[in-house]
C-alpha cells in the first residue's frame, strides 16, 4: 500500500484489494506488461520471446519425430539438417503440392521432404496434374483429376469417361442428372435378357456376364421386369440399397434395380412396367424411417436405406429398411440429421461471466446418435450457433470459433469494442481502469479466458490488472462532523460489485464459482475499511 | 416300463454325442481341413496362416493413426496415436507429416505380417511334399492392396506342383471386406483441412457420406479424430496438432 496516500489521520482510508494486490506501482507495472502482451500479439502473431526467436532452426526432424518443424536447435533430431531461418525458406522443408500418382490425389501444403520421402511427387506450384475435371462413373459424377477418374473407374470396372471442359461440380454433377436410363434389352445365350442402364452405356458395350459386352435396345423409362418387353426377368420381393442413393429398391429376378420398394405395389404390374419418379412413389414427402411397407427414404429428412440388421427393424418384403438417422437432444428435441447445436458447462450466460473451468461443446445429430466435440479448453474456442428455416422444419448449425478477446482491453472506444467483425468484447459503462480513468468505460471479453492459475505466475499478473485502489478522503467539519471530499463514489453502494464484475470479466480472477459451482473465492477477495474486514 | 426309460435316456445321450461331434467338426474343420486329405488350396491355405495375424496388425494400425510403431504421437487412453499434421508453433496451421496415407498403411501392413506370410509359405510347400508333390516355389513377394471395401492380400509367388499332372500358381491371395479406404481418404481429406486452415469442419462430411461418424475430441493442444462406419463399424483414429492457441493470455 502506498503509505503516501493514507498518511493523514483525518483521512479514513477505504481499500478494496484482492490477495494479490501490494501496491500502486505493482498495479501499474502490471498494466505496462499487459499492454506491452498485447503488442506482442498484434505485431508478431505469437508470443515468443526474443530470446526463443533467435535460437529457432527449421529442423528437417525433432526429437519427437516431426518433420519440418521450426523450433529451438537442441529440440531437433541427431544428424537431422538445421537451418537458422523459416521452413517456408528452406529448400527441403519448402511447403508445396504432393501428387500421389497411384491415387491420383494432390494434398496442398506437403513439406518437399515429407512427400518424397513417402514416394509422392513433390511440386511448388500445382501442377497440371492436379486440375480438376469431371469423371462420368455410370449414373455417377466425380470432379477430380484425371489419374483419379482412372483409378475410380477401374474400381467399379467401367471404362474412363472424362471430361475437362466441365469446371465446376456442381456442372459435373447435372451432366449426369439428365442421362435417359430406361431397360436395355438384349440377346445373351438365346435368351432376351435385359439390364436396367443409361442409354449411352446401352449402346456403347454393356458388360452382360463377367467382361464379356453386347450392345442392346435401349426402351427409356422402362423397367426390365415390364412384360411389353418379353425379357426373362420379372418381378420378385428382393429389395437393396443402391449406391448414390438413400431409397430402397425393388429388385427384379435378373438382378436389375427396380422402383422404390412400395409393399403394397409388390403385385401391381404398372409398377413392374415403368420408372417412377420418386415424387410419384409412396409417401414423397416423410423421411418414411422404420416404415415396414414404404422405402421411400429421404436423406435430407433422417432417414437412409439401410440392411435390417443394422437398423434393427424389419421391412414386410426383403432385407432392407429406410433406417431413422435423426435424433433427441439433451432436451427432448428432435434434431435432424446433420443438425449440430451448442452446449456450455455455463447455465447462465451472460458478458464476462463464465465460470472456472467451464467450455464450450457442439453436439452433433449423426447417425442416431448424438456427437459431442469440445471446443478449445479454457475458453479459447467460443461455440456459435445459427438456423435457417426448412421445409421440415428450423434446422440448426453450430461452429466453434476461435474467442477474439485478446484485444478487448486495449480498446478505448465503445463502437471498436463492439465491432463483432474484430473481436468479441463487451462494453462496460461506468468504469476504469487505473491507466485510463478518462474513458468512462471499459472493454472487456464478452467469453473471459480460462487460466492455468494452478501452475503459472499468469493469473497475479492477469488478475492484478482488475485491481482497484480507491482513496476516500473525508474532512472534518468545525464543529464536529465529516464530510466525503474525494473518490465518493466508492462509498456508493453496489462499486465493489461494479468493480468485482470487473476483475471476473478479465479472466477467471476475482470471486468466481467453477463449472461444477463449487466456490472459488474464500480469502482472494477482501473489503478492508482503515484495515479492517468489513 | 423301465426298460423304456432307460432306452430313451441311452437314445438321448447318443443323440447329444453325435450333435456335439458335428458341432466340433464344424468348428475345427477349416482350421485341420489343409493337413488332412482332399485338395489343399493354396489361397484358403494362406487365408487361415496369415488371417489372425492380419487382423491383429490391422487393428493396432487403425488404433494408431496408420503407424505400428509411432514415434510423433499423442497418449489418448493408453493408446498412441500419430499426429499425421503437425505444428510444434502456437498460432500456425499444421504441416502434413503423410501425404499418402493408403500407400503407407499397405506398406506397414506388409512389413508386419511379411515374416509370418513367409513362414506360412513354407510350411504350405512342406504339405505339398508331404502328399508327394514335387513343389517348385520361389520366394516371391507379399503385396496388400487396400482398396474401396476391400483389402488384398496377394502372393506373388509362383508355385508349381507336379504328382500326376502339373498345377501352377502364378499368384494367389485372399480379399477381406473394410471400408479402410474411405476412412484413410477422409483422414486425408481432414489433413489437408487443417494444414490450410488450421481446422476442420467434420459435418461437412456427413452430406457425402452417409454411413460415416466423425468424432472429434479436444485435448489440450491436440485433436483426436475417430472416423468410424457406421454399418461395418470398420475405424481409424488419428492425431492433429493445428492452430493451437495457448490457454489465457499466454504469459506463462
Amino acid at each position: 500500500m502506498n503509505k503516501g496516500l493514507i498518511n493523514n489521520k483525518d483521512n479514513r482510508n477505504i481499500v478494496i484489494t484482492n490477495n494479490y494486490m501490494k501496491s500502486n506501482w505493482f498495479l501499474l507495472e502490471m498494466v505496462f506488461i499487459f499492454g506491452l502482451l498485447i503488442l506482442i500479439i498484434n505485431f508478431n502473431g505469437s508470443l515468443v520471446s526474443a530470446q526463443g526467436i533467435n535460437a529457432t532452426v527449421c529442423c528437417e526432424k525433432t526429437t519427437t519425430g516431426a518433420f519440418c518443424q521450426n523450433v529451438p536447435a537442441d529440440e531437433c533430431a541427431e544428424g537431422a539438417r538445421q537451418v537458422p531461418t523459416s521452413c517456408d525458406s528452406t529448400s527441403y522443408c519448402r511447403p508445396g503440392t504432393c501428387i500421389d500418382s497411384n491415387e491420383g490425389t494432390c494434398l496442398d501444403n506437403t513439406p518437399q521432404l515429407v512427400c518424397n520421402a513417402n514416394g509422392g511427387i513433390w511440386s511448388a506450384e500445382s501442377p497440371a496434374q492436379c486440375e480438376l475435371g469431371c469423371c462420368i462413373l455410370g449414373d455417377q459424377a466425380a470432379f477430380v483429376t484425371l489419374v483419379r477418374c482412372k483409378k475410380l473407374s477401374s474400381f467399379l470396372g467401367l471404362k474412363a469417361n472424362y471430361d475437362n471442359t466441365i469446371n465446376s461440380e456442381l456442372a459435373c454433377i447435372a451432366s449426369v442428372q439428365n442421362q435417359d436410363k430406361g431397360a436395355c434389352v438384349y440377346e445373351f445365350e438365346f435368351e432376351k435378357n435385359c439390364k436396367f442402364t443409361t442409354r449411352a452405356e446401352c449402346a456403347g458395350s454393356t458388360d452382360v456376364n463377367n467382361g464379356t459386352t453386347a450392345s442392346g435396345n435401349f426402351y427409356k423409362d422402362k423397367l426390365c421386369s415390364a412384360e411389353e418387353l418379353g425379357t426373362i426377368c420379372g418381378p420378385s420381393t428382393k429389395t437393396t440399397c443402391l449406391p448414390g442413393k438413400d431409397e430402397v429398391y425393388f429388385l427384379d429376378t435378373c438382378g436389375n434395380a427396380a422402383n422404390v420398394y412400395d409393399a403394397s405395389k409388390i403385385k401391381d404390374k404398372e409398377y413392374w412396367t415403368n420408372v417412377k419418379r420418386k415424387d410419384a412413389s409412396c409417401n414423397p414427402n416423410s423421411a418414411n424411417a422404420g416404415s415396414s411397407g414404404c422405402g421411400n427414404c429421404n436423406y435430407l429428412l433422417g432417414s437412409f436405406c439401410r440392411s435390417s440388421s443394422v437398423a434393427n427393424d424389419r421391412a414386410s418384403y426383403g432385407d432392407y429398411i429406410c433406417a431413422d438417422l435423426n435424433c433427441e437432444d439433451e432436451s427432448g428435441k428432435k434434431r435432424l440429421h446433420g443438425e449440430s447445436w451448442c452446449i456450455s458447462d455455463d447455465k447462465r450466460q451472460s458478458d464476462g461471466k463464465n465460470s472456472v473451468g467451464s467450455r464450450f461443446y457442439r453436439r452433433i445429430c449423426m447417425n442416431n446418435e448424438v456427437v459431442t466435440e469440445n471446443c478449445d479448453d479454457f475458453r479459447a474456442e467460443e461455440c456459435i450457433e445459427s438456423s435457417i428455416s426448412t421445409s421440415a422444419g428450423s434446422f440448426s448449425q453450430a461452429a466453434c470459433r476461435v474467442n477474439r478477446w485478446q484485444d478487448c482491453i486495449a480498446q478505448t472506444e465503445k463502437e471498436d469494442c463492439e465491432n463483432t467483425d474484430r473481436r468479441d468484447c463487451f462494453w462496460k459503462e461506468g468504469v476504469t481502469l487505473p491507466a485510463n480513468e478518462s474513458i468512462g468505460g471499459i472493454c472487456l471479453p464478452k467469453n473471459s479466458p480460462g487460466l492455468a492459475f494452478w501452475n503459472s505466475e499468469e493469473s497475479k499478473v492477469v488478475c492484478g490488472v482488475g485491481n482497484r485502489v480507491c482513496v476516500v478522503k473525508f474532512e472534518k467539519g468545525l464543529f464536529g462532523g465529516e464530510k466525503c471530499v474525494s473518490n465518493c463514489e466508492c462509498l456508493e453502494p453496489g462499486w465493489e460489485a461494479k468493480y468485482g464484475e470487473v476483475c471476473s470479466a478479465l479472466a477467471d480472477c476475482g470471486a468466481k464459482v467453477n463449472y461444477l459451482n463449487k466456490k472459488g473465492f474464500k480469502d482472494s477477495i477482501k473489503v478492508l475499511i482503515d484495515g479492517k474486514k468489513r | 416300463m423301465y426298460l423304456t426309460k432307460k432306452g430313451q435316456i441311452a437314445i438321448f445321450v447318443i443323440v447329444a454325442i453325435v450333435i456335439v461331434g458335428f458341432l466340433v467338426v464344424l468348428l475345427v474343420y477349416p482350421r485341420i481341413q489343409p493337413y488332412i486329405g482332399g485338395e489343399v488350396n493354396p489361397s484358403a491355405y494362406m487365408k487361415q496362416c496369415v488371417g489372425q495375424d492380419v487382423d491383429k496388425v490391422l487393428a493396432v494400425l487403425r488404433e494408431q493413426g496408420g503407424y505400428y510403431s509411432p514415434d510423433n504421437y499423442v497418449l489418448y487412453k493408453g493408446e498412441k496415436i500419430q499426429y499425421l499434421c503437425y505444428t510444434a508453433e502456437n498460432y500456425k496451421p499444421c504441416i502434413v507429416q503423410q501425404p499418402l496415407l493408403v500407400r503407407h498403411v499397405e506398406l506397414e501392413l506388409k512389413s508386419k505380417i511379411e515374416p509370418k506370410a513367409r513362414q506360412c509359405m513354407q510350411q504350405l510347400v512342406s504339405i505339398y511334399e508331404r502328399r508327394g508333390y514335387d513343389v517348385k516355389s520361389n520366394a516371391g513377394e507379399l503385396n496388400v492392396i487396400i482398396i474401396p471395401s476391400n483389402i488384398k492380400i496377394e502372393f506373388n509367388s509362383p508355385l508349381e506342383l507336379r504328382k500326376e499332372g502339373t498345377q501352377v500358381f502364378r499368384k494367389f491371395g485372399y480379399s477381406k471386406d473394410s471400408e479402410l479406404y474411405d476412412l484413410l481418404l477422409t483422414a486425408t481429406s481432414i489433413v489437408q483441412f487443417e494444414s490450410t486452415l488450421g481446422d476442420s469442419e467434420t459435418s461437412l462430411y456427413l452430406q457425402f457420406y452417409p454411413d460415416l461418424k466423425i468424432e472429434k475430441i479436444k485435448r489440450d493442444a491436440d485433436t483426436i479424430y475417430i472416423l468410424s462406419n457406421v454399418v461395418s463399424n470398420d475405424k481409424f483414429v488419428f492425431a492433429t496438432r493445428s492452430l493451437v492457441w495457448p490457454q489465457g493470455y499466454g504469459l506463462s
